[in-house]
């Protein structure tokens, strides 16, 4: 058990380290200000707004 | 001499002749045209004046030049002793076959690679930012004493650089790892085991010695990749930073060549930059012929 915690802990640790940058960045897209605020048209951009953000 | 054997002797030579031509015009001639432009002193294309190795000598006693080399020399630093490591230790993990969903793991860590480094560069100056870049926030979640507003992109420039190059190209330099540690002999392994040598031993004496040639390599394209950064830090700080923290040798050259109009001057530091290169290439040959004896 203690073997395989040590295999998988840390490759699932990498792994959210990984992903994470990709995941903020989609978030991003969805907020005002955020990083495909300007390649987006606006109509799109107000639909797609991320709750709880301005 | 008959009039065939003549027409054949120069027939390799006309088989040569376009690699040849291409040679001479794209690589040769302006290798020679930047020799001779570092020994100038130029505004623009077209006004220069010959000033001998007055450009080499002036680079030497530039304190801006030796805070580009500086920095440059800290993140090829932290690209060795922290990426390569990581790496490592990566693909040995991936190595394992009772691993389950290697594949995926292994495209999960390799995907960054994927991504263009102005990408990547805009990607961290959102994740760094004050107050509401990501890396704050969390921080400042886990740890309430943590300042929201610590400054990554304006005082910590060089580890923030370093932590996106590991982020970028872990799982490319992972790759490298796992094709040397598939061609590990797996007999010599089940010999050290039989011998009694635990994991530690089996990996200092058996699989580092065998890895040791592309590992060098490894070393040597990191060490190249890592002097010649220039991107990363150009997008991510929109220029060398605050104070000139960011400064690499490539964006000094870059800042020369175009901003200042100094194209002599630029291939000074384009040639002092290779034959530091060139030092580092060497020592790779001496490492591996010494590693093959």
């Amino acid at each position: 058990m203690l073997r395989k915690l040590s295999i998988y802990v840390p490759l699932l640790v990498l792994t959210l380290i990984t992903l994470v940058p990709f995941a903020y960045l989609v978030c991003s897209a969805f907020t005002h200000g955020g990083f495909l605020h300007f390649t987006l048209p606006s109509r799109v951009m107000v639909s797609l707004v991320w709750p709880g953000t301005n | 001499m008959t009039a065939t054997t003549q027409h054949n002797r120069w027939v390799p030579y006309a088989f040569l002749a376009p690699f040849l031509v291409i040679l001479v015009i794209f690589i040769a001639y302006p290798l020679y045209h930047s020799v001779v432009l570092s020994m100038k002193q130029t505004f623009g294309p077209s006004r220069s004046a010959f000033v001998g190795l007055e450009n080499f000598r002036f680079l030497a006693s530039d304190p801006l030049f030796w805070k580009a080399l500086k920095n440059t020399t800290y993140f090829a630093a932290g690209s060795v002793l922290i990426q390569l490591p990581v790496s490592l230790g990566l693909a040995l993990l991936l190595n394992r076959p009772d691993v389950r969903g290697r594949a995926v793991f292994r495209l999960i860590f390799f995907s960054p690679s994927l991504v263009g480094l102005v990408f990547v560069a805009m990607m961290f100056s959102l994740i760094f930012e004050k107050n509401t870049g990501l890396v704050n926030v969390l921080l400042h979640d886990m740890s309430p004493a943590f300042d929201p507003e610590f400054p990554w992109l304006q005082q910590y420039v060089m580890p923030t650089l370093v932590i996106a190059a590991l982020w970028i190209y872990g799982g490319f330099n992972m790759i490298y790892f796992l094709a040397a540690l598939q061609n590990v002999d797996k007999q010599l392994i089940e010999a050290a085991m039989v011998d009694g040598a635990n994991a530690w031993q089996r990996f200092l004496h058996v699989t580092i010695p065998a890895i040791r040639p592309i590992a060098t390599f490894i070393v040597l394209l990191s060490l190249i990749g890592s002097f010649q950064l220039f991107d990363l830090p150009y997008v991510l700080l929109s220029g060398a930073g605050p104070d000139n923290q960011g400064l690499t040798v490539v964006m000094y050259l870059f800042q020369m060549g175009w901003d200042q109009q100094d194209l002599g001057l630029a291939s000074a530091i384009g040639w002092s930059l290779a034959m530091l290169l060139g030092i580092f290439a060497l020592i790779y040959r001496w490492l591996s012929r010494a590693s093959e004896d």
